[in-house]
C-alpha cells in the first residue's frame, strides 16, 4: 500500500500527536509535529465534509469500531481527534497503516483504554498543575502532585519529571568537580536504574518510550530498540521515540535491517521521515534518501516544511553538493528567518565553499538573535576558524559543547581545531566526546584516529580508522589514511591492501594513491607490482591529458624497471623514455641517456619475447 | 503505728519519694528491728541510688531476737495488704526491676501489689548458725538480701566483692534439683531469685572478662527461669554462642515445665530475637506466627526482628523503613538503633538525616555509647576516617561491650588501608564476641588483602565453623580457593554463596562482586560463555562497573573476539581512565587487532555488523519485539 499523499488520517494523527506530546511535555516532538502539520496545505487540514467516522469505516471495513471512538473530549478540534486524552490507544485509523506482517502490533485492550480515560478525567486537575510545575522547572513538585495518580499519562509525567530532576542533579554534581582531576567525563545519573525498574513492566506506549530511554542510557541498546519499537507500534506519531530509535542504531546496515521491523509499512511517510533523518545522522545519505526527501516536499505531503528542507540540504551537504545545499539553506532562512536548527550545517557549507563574507554575516545576524544556542556558537566558531583564528574558534566550540554536551558537530570541530593547533591530547579528548555522543558518526572516529596518529599511537589510530571505515566503507580518504598509518608502522603489506581498497573507485586522489602504492612496492623490492602501478599512473595521466612533467618519475620508473629490474619489456621502456626525453621534465637528460642504453639493450637481446614484432617496431622507430 | 508507717514507707516508694520512704522506713526499723523492715529500707536506699548505704545496712550485724524469727513476723504484719510483702520472696521483684533500669519500678511493682502471695517459696530463709546465736548479717539470712547486696556492690563497681557475695557458682544447684519437683506444683508466677542471681553472676563474669563462664551463668539463669529475659538478651547481645548453639538452646528451654500457659509465646518471642543468618525459614514462620496469632504487628521488638531479617538479606531500604517505624514508636530502641544507623550508612541519600540523628542522640543521651557511634558513622560516610575512629573509640570506651563500635573501628582502619590496626580491632571484636563469625571473616578479608594466605585460611575456617551459611563468608572462602588456584572449588563456593544470598531485586548490588568473582572463576576454568554471562549480569545491574567491563573485555579477548574486547576495554577505561592493567590489555588487543591484518576489515565490513551486532539478534526474532 503506498501513500499518494497526506490524507485526513495523517492530519488527525498529527493533531492528536501534537496534543499528546504537549501534554507530556515532549517539547521537541511537539515542535516537530506542529511544523509538519503547518506545512500541510490549508484545505487538507480541515476535517472532510462527511463524518470522519464513516471515512475511516470505509478504509477499515474489516475492523469493528472501537468503543472509544464515540468517547470524545471534543473541546479541541472536532471529529476523530478524540485521541487527545487517549494517547495510549491505537487510533483505529492507524490500524490500517500496519503492515500485515508487522509482528509488533498489539493494541491495548479496550477496557484498559476506558480505564485510562476514566482515570485521566479524574486526575485532570492534578495533571494541569503538574504541567505547570514542569514548565516552571519545579520537577519535584510536579512529582509530588502526581504521586497518587494512576493514569498512564500522569505516571509518564511523573517519571519524566523525576528523570529531568535527576538529570539536573547529576549535571549539578558534575559541575561541582569542574576543573578537578577526578571529574568523570560525563555527569553520572545514578537514579536511572531505579527509574527503569519503575517503568519496566509498562504497556503504555509513552511509558515504553521512557523505558527505552532509560535502557539506552543504561547502555542496554538492544532492549532499548525493542522497547521503542513496541512503543511505536502502539503510538506511531511520537517523534521522540523515533529519534530515540535512531540514536540506538549504529550504522547503515542496522538501519536497513531495522526497516522491515518497523510497525508501519515501509511506504508510510513517518518511515520515510525516519529514514531521512537517520541517514543524515549516519552521514551517509544516498540518492534514495534524496528522492524520499523530494517526494515528501511535494505538494501532496509537506510542501515547504523547513525541517524537511534542512534535511534535504544536509543530504546534499553529505553528498558534497555544497552549492545547491547552500542555496537551499538560503531559501530556508528566507522562509523562516529565526530558525536556528541546522544552521551549523549551513555554516559548515559556507566554510567548505570558503564564503567568508557570507559566513560572517550569518554569524553576526544570528549572534544578535540568540547567544546561548549551541548552533550559533558553532556558527561563530566556524567563522573564526575560516579566518584561521583557531584560539577563538576553540573558545566558541567549547562554549557550544558546554551548552550541549551531546552536540556532536561541535565536539568534532573542536577536535579539528586542536589538530590544527597540534594539540593531540586535547583533540583526542574532544573527538572521544564526539564519539561518545554518537557512535555512528564516522567523522568522530576518523578524527580520533588522526589525533592518535599525530600522537604516534598507531595501534589506537588504526583501531579507530577501522571503526570509521566500518561506518563509511567507501570513503577513499579514510582508507588512504589507514594505509598511511600502516605504512608508518612499518607494515607495508597491510598498507598496500588498504590503499588498494581505496583505489577501487575513481577519485581525485587516485593518482596520489597509486604513487603511494608503487612506492611501497618499491620499498618491498617488488618491482613488478611497483612498475604495474606506475604504469597505471602513466595510463591514467595519458587518459586525462595530464602533462608528462607531472608524472615523469613514473615514466622513469617503468622504463628503469623494464631495463634493469627484471621487467624485460624494453620496447615499452623505450617508448616511455622517448616520451620523457621529448618533454620538459627535469629528468630529460637522464632519459635521453637511458634511451641510448635501451636501444643498445634491444639490439643485444634480439631473442626477447615478442621479438619479431618488437624488432619490427624498433626498425620502424629507427628508420 | 508501725503498720501505718510501713504503709507510708511503701507509698513513698511507689511515688519515688525516696527520702520520705527512708525516713519512715528508718523509724519502722528502729521500732521493730525486723529483718523485713531492714530489707525494705535497703531496698529504698538502692532505689535512691544510695548503694553503699544499702550495702552497709544489709551487711551489718543484725540482731535477731530468738523468739522473733522473720517468719513469725509475717502473720503480725499480715493484716495489712501491703505487709504481705514481708516475705523475702517478694522483694526480688524490686531487684529485677532495678536491673532493667530505674524508672520502671512502677510497672514492675504494680503487679506485685495485686498478685503477690505471702511467703513465697523462693524466699526461704537460710538462717545460719550465726544467726541463731542472736546476731547475724541480713545477707546471711536470706538469698534476697544477698542478691540485693550483690546488686549494690555491682552498682558500685565492687565486682570482686559481688562475686564473693554471690559465690562463684550457683550454690543452690543441688538444692534446686531436689526441690524442682515440688516447685512445679506451686503457683509462682514471679521470677525466681536464683535465676536473677545467676544472671547477676553472669554480668560479673563478663566484667571479669570470663566470657565462657558468663555464658554458662546466663544459660543457667534462663534454664532456671525462662522468663529471665535479660539473660537471653545478654547471651544474644554478647554473641557468646554460635548461631546453631543459640538456636538449639533457645528452642529447648523448659518453657512447658515452667510456664505451661505462655510457653509457646515466650518461645516464639525468644526465637525472633536470635540472629537471622541461619534458620531463615523458621524465622519467617516464627515472625508470621507472632504477627498472626498474637497480633503484635506494631510491637517494636517484632518490628526489630523484621528489620534484622531485612538487613541480613541486605535489603537496606526495607530495613530502614522498618527501623524508622520502630523509632517512631519508641524514641530509643537500643537494638534497633545500630541497624538504623547501618542502613543510613548504606543508603547514601540519608546522610543529612544521619547528621541530624547523630546530633539528636548526642544531645539527648550523651551517656549512651550509641550516640557517639552515630557520630562516628557520620564521619565514616564523609570519608573522614580519623575523626570517625575517634568517635568509635569513644563509644567503645563508654561501653566496651558495644560490638558495632568495635567492628566499625576496624572498618575505619580497613577503609584507610591500615591493615595491622584493623586486624587488631577485629581481633578484639572476635574475643568479645566468640559466637560471631563476622570479626573472623573481616580478619580473613584483611589477611587476603595482605596476602597472608595461611592466616586468612585460618580465620575463614574458624568463621566457617561458627557459621557455615553466610554467603559473605563463602565468597571470601571462594576468593581464597581462587588465590590458591583451586578454581573449581572457588566457582563452587561462589555459586553456593549466590545461591544462599537468595538474591532479590533490591539486594543485587551487594552481590555484584560475588558475580564478578564467579565470572573470573569461570574464566580461569575456560568456561567463557558462563563467565561472559556472569559479567554481563553485573553490567546490567551496574552499567558503570569498571572491573566487570574490563573482565568482560578480557573474556571476549580470550574468546578471540578482539573487536568487542576493545569496545569493552574502552568502556572500562572511560570509567576508570588510568587503570594500568586495562590500558595494557587494550594495547595488547589493539596490537592483536593490527596483527590480524587489514583483510579482516575489508571483506568483513558488511558481515561484521550483521553477525556481531547483538541488535540483529533482537531483530531476527520477531517475537522478541512483540
Amino acid at each position: 500500500m503506498s501513500y499518494p499523499g497526506v490524507d485526513w488520517e495523517i492530519v488527525s494523527s498529527l493533531k492528536a500527536a501534537i496534543r499528546d506530546c504537549s501534554a507530556r511535555r515532549l517539547t521537541v516532538a511537539t515542535k516537530w509535529a506542529s511544523e509538519l502539520l503547518l506545512s500541510i496545505p490549508e484545505p487538507k487540514r480541515d476535517a472532510p465534509e462527511p463524518l470522519p467516522e464513516r471515512t475511516f469505516a470505509t478504509s477499515t471495513p474489516a475492523r469493528s469500531r472501537s468503543p472509544h471512538a464515540s468517547v470524545s473530549f471534543n473541546h479541541q478540534s472536532p471529529g476523530p481527534s478524540q485521541a487527545a486524552h487517549e494517547s495510549q490507544h491505537s487510533d483505529p485509523e492507524l490500524d490500517t497503516l500496519h503492515h500485515p506482517d508487522a509482528p509488533t502490533f498489539q493494541p491495548l485492550p479496550d477496557e484498559v483504554i476506558a480505564q485510562e480515560q476514566a482515570w485521566e478525567a479524574e486526575e485532570e486537575d492534578r495533571l494541569i498543575a503538574a504541567q505547570a510545575y514542569y514548565d516552571a522547572r519545579e520537577f519535584l513538585r510536579a512529582c509530588d502532585v502526581l504521586e497518587i495518580c494512576r493514569s498512564s499519562r500522569a505516571r509518564f509525567l511523573y517519571f519524566y519529571s523525576r528523570f529531568m530532576f535527576t538529570e539536573k542533579k547529576a549535571e549539578r554534581e558534575w559541575h561541582l568537580s569542574d576543573k578537578k582531576r577526578d571529574q568523570p567525563p560525563v555527569p553520572i545519573n545514578t537514579s536511572l536504574r531505579d527509574l527503569f525498574l519503575a517503568v519496566q513492566n509498562s504497556t503504555d506506549p509513552w511509558l515504553l518510550f521512557l523505558k527505552a530511554l532509560f535502557l539506552r542510557r543504561l547502555g542496554r541498546r538492544e532492549e532499548a530498540v525493542e522497547a521503542s519499537l513496541l512503543s511505536l507500534s502502539r503510538y506511531p506519531w511520537n517523534w521522540s521515540a523515533w529519534m530515540l530509535l535512531g540514536k540506538c542504531l549504529g550504522d547503515g546496515e542496522e538501519l536497513q535491517s531495522m526497516l522491515p521491523f518497523l510497525p508501519l509499512p515501509p511506504t508510510h511517510p513517518l518511515v520515510h521521515l525516519f529514514q531521512v533523518k537517520v541517514s543524515n545522522d549516519l552521514a551517509s545519505p544516498s540518492d534514495n534518501e534524496l528522492a524520499l526527501c523530494d517526494r515528501l516536499l511535494t505538494e501532496k505531503f509537506f510542501p515547504g516544511n523547513t525541517w524537511l528542507m534542512a534535511q534535504k540540504a544536509t543530504i546534499l551537504f553529505h553528498m558534497h553538493l555544497y552549492v545547491p545545499a547552500g542555496a537551499l539553506f538560503e531559501k530556508i532562512i528566507a522562509k523562516d528567518p529565526h530558525r536556528i536548527d541546522d544552521l551549523d550545517t549551513y555554516s559548515a557549507i559556507l566554510f567548505v565553499l570558503e564564503e567568508k563574507v557570507k559566513l560572517s554575516k550569518l554569524a553576526f545576524d544570528f549572534l544578535e538573535q540568540e547567544r546561548d544556542r549551541p548552533e550559533i556558537c558553532c556558527v561563530i566558531g566556524n567563522h573564526f576558524s575560516s579566518r584561521n583564528d583557531h584560539q577563538r574558534a576553540i573558545h566558541y566550540y567549547m562554549r557550544a559543547t558546554q551548552l550541549d554536551r551531546t552536540y556532536l558537530e561541535a565536539w568534532t570541530l573542536l577536535g579539528h581545531e586542536y589538530i590544527e593547533e597540534k594539540n593531540g591530547h586535547a583533540a583526542v579528548a574532544a573527538y572521544r566526546a564526539a564519539a561518545d555522543a554518537d557512535r555512528k558518526d564516522y567523522r568522530a572516529w576518523y578524527g580520533l584516529a588522526q589525533a592518535y596518529e599525530l600522537l604516534g599511537m598507531y595501534t589506537y589510530a588504526l583501531y579507530y580508522y577501522h571503526r570509521a571505515t566500518a561506518l563509511k566503507p567507501y570513503d577513499v580518504r579514510i582508507w588512504q589514511a589507514t594505509g598511511n598509518c600502516y605504512a608508518d608502522m612499518g607494515r607495508p603489506r597491510e598498507a598496500i591492501e588498504c590503499l588498494k581498497h581505496a583505489l577501487q573507485q575513481e577519485h581525485p586522489l587516485t593518482m596520489a594513491l597509486l604513487e603511494r602504492v608503487a612506492k611501497l612496492y618499491t620499498d618491498l623490492e617488488e618491482y613488478g607490482e611497483a612498475a604495474a602501478h606506475h604504469r597505471r599512473i602513466v595510463e591514467l595521466a595519458q587518459s586525462q591529458d595530464k602533462t608528462v612533467e607531472e608524472f615523469s618519475k613514473s615514466y622513469m620508473f617503468v622504463a628503469r624497471y623494464h631495463m634493469y629490474l627484471g621487467g624485460g619489456d624494453l620496447n615499452l621502456a623505450k617508448e616511455y623514455l622517448e616520451i620523457l626525453s621529448k618533454s620538459h621534465a627535469e629528468e630529460v637528460a637522464q632519459a635521453s641517456d637511458l634511451l641510448k642504453k635501451v636501444r643498445i639493450l634491444i639490439e643485444q637481446k634480439p631473442d626477447a619475447q615478442g621479438r619479431t614484432v618488437k624488432q619490427a617496431r624498433v626498425a620502424d622507430v629507427e628508420s | 503505728m508501725v503498720d501505718r508507717m510501713r504503709l507510708w514507707r511503701h507509698d513513698a516508694m511507689m511515688q519515688h519519694l525516696y527520702d520520705t520512704a527512708t525516713f519512715w522506713g528508718d523509724k519502722v526499723l528502729s521500732f521493730t528491728d525486723d529483718p523485713n523492715d531492714a530489707f525494705w529500707l535497703a531496698q529504698v536506699h538502692f532505689m535512691a541510688d544510695q548503694f553503699s548505704r544499702a550495702e552497709s545496712l544489709l551487711t551489718r550485724p543484725f540482731p535477731i531476737r530468738p523468739d522473733e524469727g522473720p517468719n513469725q513476723h509475717s502473720p503480725m504484719n499480715g493484716h495489712h495488704p501491703l505487709m504481705k510483702f514481708t516475705s523475702f520472696a517478694v522483694p526480688l521483684h524490686g531487684g529485677s526491676g532495678i536491673g532493667k533500669g530505674k524508672g520502671k519500678e512502677k510497672e514492675h511493682t504494680g503487679p506485685i501489689i495485686s498478685a503477690r502471695l505471702p511467703a513465697g517459696t523462693g524466699g526461704m530463709i537460710e538462717a545460719t548458725a550465726q544467726g541463731r546465736s542472736g546476731v547475724a548479717r541480713l545477707v546471711d539470712m536470706s538469698v534476697a538480701c544477698r542478691y540485693l547486696a550483690a546488686q549494690c556492690q555491682f552498682q558500685q563497681g565492687k565486682w570482686q566483692a559481688a562475686v564473693e557475695m554471690l559465690g562463684e557458682a550457683n550454690p543452690f544447684k543441688d538444692a534446686e534439683r531436689t526441690r524442682a519437683n515440688a516447685k512445679v506444683d506451686e503457683i509462682d508466677t514471679g521470677i525466681k531469685v536464683l535465676a536473677s542471681m545467676c544472671y547477676l553472676r553472669g554480668l560479673l563474669m563478663q566484667k571479669a572478662n570470663r566470657h565462657e563462664k558468663a555464658k554458662h551463668c546466663f544459660m543457667e539463669a534462663l534454664t532456671l527461669d525462662v522468663k529471665c529475659f535479660e539473660a537471653l538478651h545478654q547471651l544474644v547481645a554478647s554473641q557468646a554462642m554460635t548461631p546453631d548453639e543459640e538456636w538449639e538452646f533457645i528452642q529447648n528451654l523448659p518453657y512447658q515445665e515452667q510456664e505451661p500457659d505462655d510457653a509457646e509465646f515466650i518461645k516464639l518471642m525468644y526465637l525472633s530475637r536470635l540472629r537471622k543468618n541461619k534458620h531463615a525459614e523458621e524465622q519467617t514462620t516464627v515472625l508470621r506466627r507472632l504477627v498472626q496469632e498474637y497480633s503484635l504487628m506494631d510491637n517494636p521488638d517484632i518490628l526489630y526482628a523484621f528489620a534484622d531479617q531485612a538487613y541480613t538479606q541486605f535489603r537496606w531500604a526495607d530495613c530502614f523503613a522498618i527501623t524508622s517505624r520502630v523509632l517512631d514508636l519508641t524514641s530509643v530502641h537500643e537494638l534497633t538503633l545500630p541497624l538504623h544507623l547501618a542502613c543510613m550508612f548504606h543508603l547514601k541519600h540519608l546522610r543529612s538525616r544521619l547528621f541530624l540523628l547523630a546530633h539528636d542522640l548526642v544531645r539527648k543521651e550523651p551517656e549512651n555509647a550509641i550516640a557517639w557511634y552515630a557520630v562516628g558513622i557520620w564521619y565514616l560516610t564523609a570519608g573522614q576516617y580519623k575523626d570517625a575512629r575517634q568517635y568509635f573509640g569513644k563509644a567503645s570506651l563508654m561501653d566496651p561491650k558495644f560490638s558495632p563500635a568495635w567492628a566499625a573501628f576496624g572498618h575505619s582502619f580497613s577503609l584507610e588501608g591500615e591493615r595491622e590496626p584493623a586486624l587488631t580491632a577485629y581481633a578484639t571484636c572476635a574475643r568479645l564476641y566468640p559466637g560471631s563469625h563476622l570479626p573472623l571473616t573481616f580478619s580473613g578479608m584483611e589477611h587476603i588483602i595482605t596476602s597472608n594466605l595461611a592466616l586468612a585460611d585460618e580465620c575463614l575456617d574458624a568463621a566457617y565453623i561458627i557459621c557455615d551459611n553466610d554467603p559473605l563468608l563463602l565468597n571470601e572462602k571462594g576468593v581464597m580457593a581462587y588465590n590458591r588456584g583451586h578454581y573449581d572449588r572457588a566457582v563452587e563456593l561462589f555459586e553456593k554463596a549466590i545461591d544462599l544470598a537468595g538474591v532479590t531485586q533490591t539486594s543485587q548490588e551487594v552481590w555484584l562482586s560475588t558475580y564478578i568473582n564467579l565470572g573470573t572463576g569461570y574464566r580461569k576454568l575456560a568456561r567463557y560463555e558462563d563467565a561472559k554471562s556472569a559479567y554481563e549480569r553485573v553490567t546490567r545491574i551496574d552499567p558503570r562497573s569498571a572491573p566487570a567491563l574490563a573482565f568482560l573485555g578480557m573474556t571476549l579477548h580470550l574468546m578471540d573476539d578482539v573487536d568487542q574486547a576493545i569496545v569493552r576495554y574502552h568502556e572500562a577505561l572511560s570509567i576508570e581512565p588510568m587503570n594500568p592493567f586495562v590500558l595494557e590489555l587494550l594495547n595488547m588487543a589493539l596490537e592483536q587487532n593490527v596483527e590480524m591484518g587489514v583483510a579482516r576489515h575489508i571483506p568483513k565490513m558488511k558481515a561484521l555488523d550483521l553477525s556481531d551486532s547483538p541488535l540483529s539478534d533482537a531483530v531476527d526474532d520477531p517475537m522478541s519485539v512483540g
